[in-house]
C-alpha cells in the first residue's frame, strides 16, 4: 500500500546512506506526480469525444462511446453496450454488429475476427454467414468481403478468417470447386496476383497465361477450368481490390503496440563503451533511443535472417548478443544516427545487449527471436497446396 | 459558450496511489473516456458558478486541454466539417493544465458513485478548475503613460522583482546570419519584464509588458538555452541563459506572468504599450518582421523541435567518447525527464495548429513542409559512402541468406544470389575492418560457395511444383510488398521511415508519435518507480541491502544523486513557488518546471 515518507529508516545506515534514501524517497514522488500527468495527458490525446449538441438522446450517446470504446479496444467496447443493453451476447448479434460496422474501425473489426477464442471464432463464422455469396465469382466475392473490415497482419489469422471465407464461398457455390482448400488457394492467387498488378513496386506482372499455370493442379489435383480463371484475372487487371485503409486516423488503435520496449545497454560498435539506450521492438525491427521521447530513432538494427544467442560478458551480466550466422563476420546492415545528424551505416559485426534483470534478457531474447522468425504466411499456403497435391 | 464536463472514474487517482508499483500501461487503454458537451446555447443560470472559476472573457479558454490537441482526427462524425467546433481564442491559448489532483481528488466525491451509473455516465456534471494562478496577479492600471516613460524606473526602485537574474539578450541585427547577444539585467515585476544594463541604472535598457506575449523555445538560434517572447502584432524579443535550469526558470516565470492577464480590457492596447526600447529607433522594421516571419513560417522547426531539439543538444552537450559512458546515461535520464515535459505542453507544433486553422490550400502546404522537411534532412545528410555501393546493396535481400527452415529454401533465391557477385565489393569494405566475434571466410571461398549455390538451386528449381506461385510471391518479397500489398521495409531507410512517417497526415503523424512517446515515457518511470518501491518498501532494509540495490540500479541511482543535491532554484524567493511545487502541473503552453 502507499508508503507513507515517514516509515522508520533502519539503524544500520550511515549518514550517507540516510540521504541517500532522502533523495530515493523525494525521486519517487516525483515519479509518481509524473506519471499521473502523463496519464492525464494521455487520456486527454485518446479519449476525448465530443457531441456537437445536447440534444444528442443518451442512447446515441452510449452508442458513440460504445463504438469509441470499441475502437480503442474492442472487447471493452462490445462488453460496454452489452452492460448497456445495447447488444446481445451471442455471435450472431455482435456479428451483425460488426458486420454494419457503423463508426467502427475496420482494422479493429479485422483483429476482433481473427482472434483465437472460442467465442471470437464463433462470431467470425456467424459474420461469414452475413456475406452471401451465391452466384458470385470468386474476385467478386473477395471484393466484398475484404472490404468488409481490414484484414490483420498476423499469419494465424488470416489464416482464420481466409480458411472461414473459403468455406462459405463453397456453401454459396457449390460445385465450383473441389474442397475449400482450392478455393482457399486460388483466394490466395488472386490476392497476390491483385497486388502484383497493382503495386508500382512490383516488377512481376504475371500475364494471364501465367495465372494459369500457376494454378494447375490446386482443385484437388486437376485443373480448374481455364475459361474461369481467365475471367478471374480480368476482372482484378480491370479493377484492383479495394482494401479498407488504414489511415491511421484513429489514434488509439494504430499508434504504436510494440512488442517490446525498455533500456538495454549496447556495446558500440567501434568504440567499446556501453550507452544506456532505450530499445523498441516492432515491426520486425529493433529501433534505439536515446531518450523515450525522441522521435527518430538512434539506430536501427533489422532483424531480418539475422540470430540470437546468450553470451557471457565479463563487465556486463545477463548478455545476449544479435549476430548473422549465414555471413560470419559481416557487418550486420544496420544504421545509425551520428550526434550531429548524420545517417551512417553500422559498424558492428555483432549487436552486443546486457539487460538489467536475468527476467528481462529471458523476455527480450523470446521476444526478438518470435520477431525473427520467418513470416509464416507462405508456409500456410504451402501446407494446403500440399493437402491438396497429395489426393491427386 | 462552452461547458465541460469529465467523467473520470474515481477509481483512476486511488489506483495510481495504491498500485503505484504495478504496471499502468494497460490501465491505459482502459475505460476511461472523457466526454465533451458543447452546449448549444449559453446558459445564463449557469454565470454564477461558472465565472466563480472562470474568466469573464467568454473567448477564453475555459477548459484544461490545449486546442490543438482535439484536432478532427480525434472527434466524431458527427464534427462540423468546417474548422474547429469550438472557438480558438484570438490570444494564443495557454492549456491549463489544472492540477490532475485537484480535479481528480475533487471528482473522486462527485463521481464515486458514477462507476454503476449508467445514467450519470454520460450526463452533465461539472469540473472545470482553474488553475489558482490565474486569479494570482492582476494587471496593474498603467494610465495612459507614455511608453518611454515606463522605462524611466531605476532599477533600485523596481524593488524586489518576481524573478530577477543576468540573460542574454539578442540585439536586433541588419543581417539575418548575425546574433548578436548582450548581457542584461532582467527584473520580473508583476507582469512585467525590465531590462537594465546593469542593477544600478537610473532607466531601464528596456521594458515589455508581458501579459499577451508568448514565451517559447528559441531552437531557431543558434545560442543554446535560448528562449523568446512573441508576440502577434510586434516582433519577438530573443533571450538566453548559460543554464538549462536558469532558462527553466525563467521561462517559467515570464510564463505564469504572461498569463496573469485578466482579460478586463478587451480592447486591444496600442502596440506602444506593449514593449518599449532604447535602441528601438534604430531598428529597421521591415527587418525585424522578415525575421519573424522566417522563425515563424517554418512549422517543421517548431513542429519537431521536441524531438529534434532533443536528439541534437544531446550530442553537443553531452560528450559520447568512451570516457564517460555511465556519466551521460544518468545525465540522459535527467534530460529526459525535462524532455518529456517539453513533450507535453508543446502543443502539436504551432503547426499542427497552423494545419489545423488553415483550410483548404493552405493546410497542404504546411503540411508538405512539415512533412518533407524531416525527410529531407535525413536524405540530405547520408553521408557519401552511401554513393560508392551499388544500389542493389539497399535492395531487400543484399548480403544474407535466408534463415528458412526447409532444405529447398535454404538456398538463395536465382533472384538473389544474382545480386550478390555485384555486392562482393563491398562485403570486402566491411569485412576489412570488422573485428571481433565470428571468422571472416576468405573472399575466393565465399565466391565459390555462391555460384555452387546458384547450381544447386537451378536444379531444385526445375523440380518444385509450386513453383509459379512462389515466384509470384518472391517477386513481392523482393519488392518488399507483403501478399496483400502492405509496403514491407526491408532495408534500413525503409524501417526508419516506416517508423517516423506512420500517418499521412503531419498533425495525425505528430501526435501519434506523442503518444507513442508518452507511452514510452510512462514505462520508463514505471520501470524506475518499480525499482524504487523495491528497496523502500522493504520492512528489513540493511546497509548492505541498498548497497546492492544501488549497484543493481546503477544509472537510476546516479540519476537521483545527481539531481537531489544541486538545488534547482538558486531562486530569490522560493515562497513564489510553493503553489506549484512539487508538481508540474501549471504550466504555460511552452513550458513546465519541476523541483528536484
Amino acid at each position: 500500500m502507499y508508503v507513507s515518507m515517514f516509515s522508520i529508516v533502519p539503524e544500520d545506515l550511515s549518514l550517507d546512506e540516510r540521504d541517500e534514501l532522502c533523495n530515493i524517497r523525494r525521486r519517487k514522488k516525483e515519479l509518481l506526480d509524473d506519471i499521473e500527468l502523463i496519464i492525464h495527458v494521455y487520456l486527454h490525446y485518446n479519449c476525448i469525444m465530443y457531441f456537437p449538441h445536447s440534444k444528442t438522446s443518451q442512447r446515441n450517446k452510449q452508442v458513440a462511446i460504445g463504438r469509441k470504446k470499441f475502437n480503442m479496444d474492442p472487447k471493452k467496447g462490445i462488453q460496454f453496450l452489452l452492460d448497456n443493453d445495447l447488444l446481445q451476447h451471442t455471435p450472431d448479434d455482435i456479428a451483425q454488429f460488426l458486420y454494419k460496422g457503423e463508426g467502427l474501425n475496420k482494422t479493429v473489426i479485422g483483429d476482433y475476427l481473427g482472434e483465437r477464442d472460442d467465442f471470437n471464432i464463433k462470431v467470425l463464422q456467424a459474420f461469414v454467414e452475413l456475406h452471401e455469396f451465391a452466384d458470385l465469382n470468386l474476385v467478386q466475392a473477395l471484393r466484398q468481403f475484404l472490404w468488409s473490415f481490414r484484414l490483420p497482419g498476423e499469419a494465424q489469422k488470416i489464416d482464420r478468417m481466409m480458411e472461414a471465407f473459403a468455406s462459405r464461398y463453397c456453401q454459396c457455390n457449390p460445385g465450383v470447386f473441389q474442397s475449400s482448400d482450392t478455393c482457399y488457394i486460388l483466394s490466395f492467387s488472386i490476392i497476390m496476383l491483385n497486388t502484383s498488378l497493382h503495386n508500382p513496386n512490383v516488377r512481376d506482372k504475371p500475364s494471364a497465361d501465367r495465372f494459369i499455370s500457376m494454378n494447375r493442379g490446386i482443385n484437388e489435383g486437376g485443373d480448374l477450368p481455364e475459361e474461369l480463371l481467365k475471367n478471374l484475372y480480368e476482372s482484378i487487371k480491370n479493377e484492383p481490390f479495394k482494401i479498407p485503409e488504414d489511415d491511421g486516423n484513429d489514434l488509439t488503435h494504430t499508434f504504436f503496440n510494440p512488442d517490446r520496449e525498455g533500456w538495454l545497454l549496447k556495446l558500440g560498435g567501434r568504440v567499446k563503451t556501453w550507452k544506456r539506450r532505450w530499445f523498441i521492438l516492432t515491426d520486425n525491427c529493433l529501433y534505439y533511443f536515446e531518450y523515450t521521447t525522441d522521435k527518430e530513432p538512434r539506430g536501427i538494427i533489422p532483424l531480418e535472417n539475422l540470430s540470437i544467442r546468450e553470451v557471457e560478458e565479463p563487465r556486463k551480466p545477463n548478455c545476449f548478443e544479435l549476430y548473422n550466422p549465414s555471413h560470419k563476420g559481416q557487418v550486420i546492415k544496420a544504421c545509425k544516427t551520428e550526434a550531429d545528424g548524420r545517417v551512417v551505416e553500422g559498424n558492428h559485426v555483432v549487436y552486443r545487449i546486457s539487460a538489467p534483470t536475468p527476467e528481462e534478457k529471458e523476455e527480450w531474447i523470446k521476444s526478438i527471436k518470435a520477431s525473427i522468425s520467418r513470416d509464416p504466411f507462405y508456409e500456410m499456403l504451402v501446407t494446403r497446396k500440399r493437402r491438396v497435391a497429395a489426393k491427386k | 459558450m462552452q461547458t465541460m464536463f469529465f467523467r473520470f472514474d474515481a477509481f483512476l487517482m486511488l489506483w495510481v496511489i495504491i498500485h503505484s508499483d504495478s504496471s499502468l500501461l494497460r490501465f491505459l487503454s482502459d475505460d476511461r473516456i472523457l466526454v465533451l458537451q458543447e452546449e448549444a446555447e449559453y446558459s445564463q443560470r449557469d454565470t454564477s458558478r461558472r465565472t466563480r472559476k472562470k474568466s469573464r472573457n467568454p473567448s477564453s479558454p475555459s477548459f484544461p486541454i490545449s486546442p490543438s490537441m482535439l484536432a478532427p482526427p480525434v472527434l466524431l462524425d458527427s464534427v462540423p466539417q468546417d474548422g474547429l467546433p469550438y472557438p480558438v481564442p484570438d490570444s494564443n491559448t495557454m492549456p491549463h493544465y489544472h492540477r490532475a489532483t485537484d480535479t481528480l481528488r475533487a471528482d473522486t466525491e462527485r463521481y464515486a458513485s458514477s462507476a454503476g451509473d449508467r445514467q450519470a455516465g454520460a450526463s452533465m456534471r461539472k469540473s472545470v478548475h482553474y488553475a489558482s494562478l490565474r486569479t494570482k496577479t492582476k494587471k496593474k492600471n498603467r494610465g495612459s503613460q507614455s511608453n518611454s516613460s515606463r522605462r524611466r524606473i531605476a532599477c533600485k526602485d523596481l524593488g524586489h522583482g518576481d524573478c530577477e537574474g543576468w540573460l542574454w539578450k539578442k540585439k536586433d541585427a541588419s543581417g539575418y546570419f548575425t546574433q548578436k547577444w548582450k548581457k542584461y539585467w532582467f527584473v520580473l515585476k508583476d507582469s512585467d519584464l525590465y531590462w537594465y544594463t546593469n542593477q544600478n541604472d537610473e532607466k531601464a535598457e528596456g521594458f515589455i509588458s508581458l501579459p499577451e506575449f508568448r514565451i517559447d523555445r528559441a531552437i531557431e538560434c543558434r545560442r543554446k538555452h535560448a528562449f523568446k517572447a512573441c508576440h502577434p502584432k510586434i516582433k519577438s524579443f530573443f533571450f538566453a541563459t548559460d543554464h538549462l535550469e536558469e532558462m527553466n526558470r525563467w521561462m517559467n516565470r515570464l510564463g505564469l506572468a504572461a498569463i496573469g492577464y485578466t482579460p478586463d480590457d478587451p480592447v486591444p492596447r496600442p502596440d506602444e504599450d506593449y514593449w518599449s526600447e532604447s535602441d528601438q529607433e534604430e531598428m529597421d522594421g521591415s527587418m525585424t518582421l522578415k525575421q519573424e516571419s522566417t522563425y515563424h513560417r517554418n512549422p517543421s522547426a517548431s513542429s519537431t523541435s521536441p524531438f529534434a531539439e532533443r536528439h541534437f543538444s544531446s550530442g553537443s552537450t553531452f560528450s559520447h567518447s568512451s570516457a564517460e559512458d555511465s556519466h551521460s546515461s544518468c545525465r540522459s535520464t535527467h534530460r529526459e525527464r525535462r524532455s518529456w515535459q517539453d513533450l507535453i505542453e508543446t502543443p502539436v507544433g504551432s503547426s499542427g495548429l497552423h494545419y489545423l486553422q488553415t483550410v483548404g490550400g493552405g493546410a497542404v502546404g504546411e503540411g508538405r513542409s512539415m512533412q518533407l522537411s524531416p525527410e529531407r534532412l535525413r536524405q540530405a545528410t547520408l553521408p557519401a559512402r552511401r554513393r560508392r555501393c551499388p544500389p542493389e546493396r539497399d535492395g531487400p535481400f543484399p548480403l544474407t541468406d535466408s534463415e528458412e527452415p526447409r532444405p529447398r529454401h535454404n538456398h538463395v533465391h536465382k533472384q538473389r544470389s544474382q545480386s550478390l557477385p555485384r555486392n562482393r565489393g563491398v562485403l570486402h569494405t566491411h569485412t576489412g575492418h570488422a573485428h571481433g566475434h565470428g571468422t571472416l571466410r576468405p573472399r575466393t571461398r565465399l565466391h565459390e560457395e555462391e555460384e555452387d549455390e546458384e547450381e544447386e538451386e537451378e536444379g531444385l528449381h526445375e523440380s518444385q511444383q509450386l513453383d509459379p506461385l512462389e515466384e509470384l510471391y518472391r517477386s513481392l518479397e523482393q519488392a518488399s510488398v507483403s501478399a496483400f500489398g502492405q509496403q514491407r521495409p526491408s532495408t534500413r531507410q525503409e524501417f526508419r521511415r516506416s517508423f517516423v512517417k506512420r500517418s499521412n497526415d503531419p498533425a495525425t503523424n505528430e501526435r501519434l508519435h506523442r503518444i507513442r512517446a508518452l507511452r514510452s515515457t510512462l514505462k520508463a518511470k514505471e520501470g524506475d518507480l518499480a525499482a524504487i518501491v523495491q528497496v523502500l518498501d522493504d520492512p528489513c532494509l540493511t546497509s548492505r541491502k541498498l548497497r546492492e540495490w544501488k549497484q543493481r540500479n546503477h544509472e537510476l541511482f546516479l540519476d537521483i544523486c545527481e539531481f537531489s543535491s544541486a538545488p534547482l532554484e538558486p531562486s530569490t524567493d522560493p515562497n513564489d513557488l510553493s503553489p506549484l511545487s512539487p508538481t508540474l502541473l501549471m504550466h504555460t503552453h511552452s513550458f513546465i518546471e519541476t523541483h528536484v
